[in-house]
């Protein structure tokens, strides 16, 4: 009896580690373009990814299956960013000068699906925009690189978040004020044309 | 509403993340205030750079790098099982080992004793409540009693 309970216990395990590589491999393009957005930098970026899946695989026995897997993630991502800002005692300060090996900015860009107004953002905008998220307070960055980027609504920002709507609104609307404030003073001209355009 | 107060609102405006009434109200005033319409424009064209704004690629061998972490690491399901039958298991010979240890008489002895202290414990439990009663630290005693409400007698 006690054997055919802990082979169905590790029956259960593999199961749930199959399932967790699974989704692991379907969402971690989708994260590591969140985790460059909050983090500045290829390696950061890496650290944050890895380390965020392998608390969620430690705690998930908890995730609820019946909700989307990357709203769950975002949460474990979030708190792990925080974990290691705090880890490192600072916020961000070194993308700011972030060089390539040629001494060169080493911003790097993939064009997935190139379209006019992407080929204008990357030609013109890609670098300062990520500047300008790098020096954006974290916790308006997350909010507004979830209901950008993600394209969450203000309930699921919220829920990652653990906080308010409220909270959440006055985050998103401060934070694209102090990204616009940036763009503004440090490439005006291409904010003012791409924005004309857009 | 006026200016101050419509564009705090305008993100979330943008967003349609608004009600239906306050929607329509932020639509009535942009009709004619040319500020905050001009705002609105910039809030929605920062929001497409940054939607628009190419998603990075993590490196081609960052996969197998995050594929070969997870395999190593040990799921909490795992761990417990075999927690728990390590843990079940050294109970179970803790529990043989002690019953073969004590003696049939004593054992006998130490249920007689056990049974002593349940009875005396309850028994003080008795006492303390009647002593309680007799000091009237008991509200139904008749003792005096302050309610929150009563203000007067503060």
């Amino acid at each position: 009896m006690p054997f055919a309970i802990a082979k169905s216990r590790f029956d259960a395990a593999a199961r749930s580690r199959e399932e967790f590589q699974a989704l692991a491999n379907k969402t971690y393009k989708q994260a590591f373009a969140l985790a460059y957005r909050l983090t500045g930098n290829r390696p950061e970026a890496e650290d944050l990814v890895q380390e965020s899946y392998l608390r969620a695989f430690r705690f998930f026995h908890r995730y609820d299956s019946s909700l989307p897997f990357t709203s769950w993630f975002y949460r474990i991502m979030s708190n792990a960013h925080v974990d290691s800002v705090r880890r490192r005692g600072r916020l961000r300060t070194t993308s700011l000068e972030f060089q390539g090996p040629e001494g060169v900015s080493a911003w790097e860009v993939a064009d997935t699906q190139p379209t006019v107004e992407r080929e204008m953002l990357d030609r013109t905008l890609a670098e300062p925009v990520q500047r300008g998220l790098d020096a954006m307070n974290s916790e308006f960055r997350l909010a507004v690189l979830l209901a950008d980027v993600e394209g969450l609504s203000y309930e699921e920002v919220a829920e990652i978040m653990n906080t308010s709507v409220g909270t959440v609104r006055s985050r998103i609307h401060r934070g694209r004020k102090q990204l616009r404030t940036y763009l503004l003073r440090h490439a005006p001209e291409a904010y003012g044309q791409v924005s004309h355009e857009l | 509403m006026n200016c101050k107060a419509i564009e705090a609102k305008l993100s979330a405006f943008v967003d349609g993340e608004l009600t239906g009434v306050e929607m329509l109200e932020i639509r009535r005033h942009l009709a004619c205030c040319k500020p905050c319409c001009e705002e609105e424009r910039e809030l929605r064209a920062l929001k497409s750079i940054l939607t628009l704004a190419p998603a990075i690629e993590p490196s081609a061998e960052f996969e197998a790098k995050l594929a070969d972490r997870l395999r190593e690491a040990p799921a909490v399901q795992e761990r417990r099982s075999v927690r728990f039958f390590g843990f079940a298991a050294l109970c179970a010979a803790a529990a043989l080992f002690a019953y073969a240890m004590i003696p049939a008489q004593p054992r006998a002895r130490a249920e007689q004793n056990h049974g002593r202290s349940v009875a005396r414990s309850v028994e003080q439990t008795e006492i303390r409540s009647e002593q309680q009663f007799a000091r009237a630290g008991d509200p139904l005693s008749g003792g005096q009693v302050i309610f929150a409400s009563d203000t007067s007698s503060r």
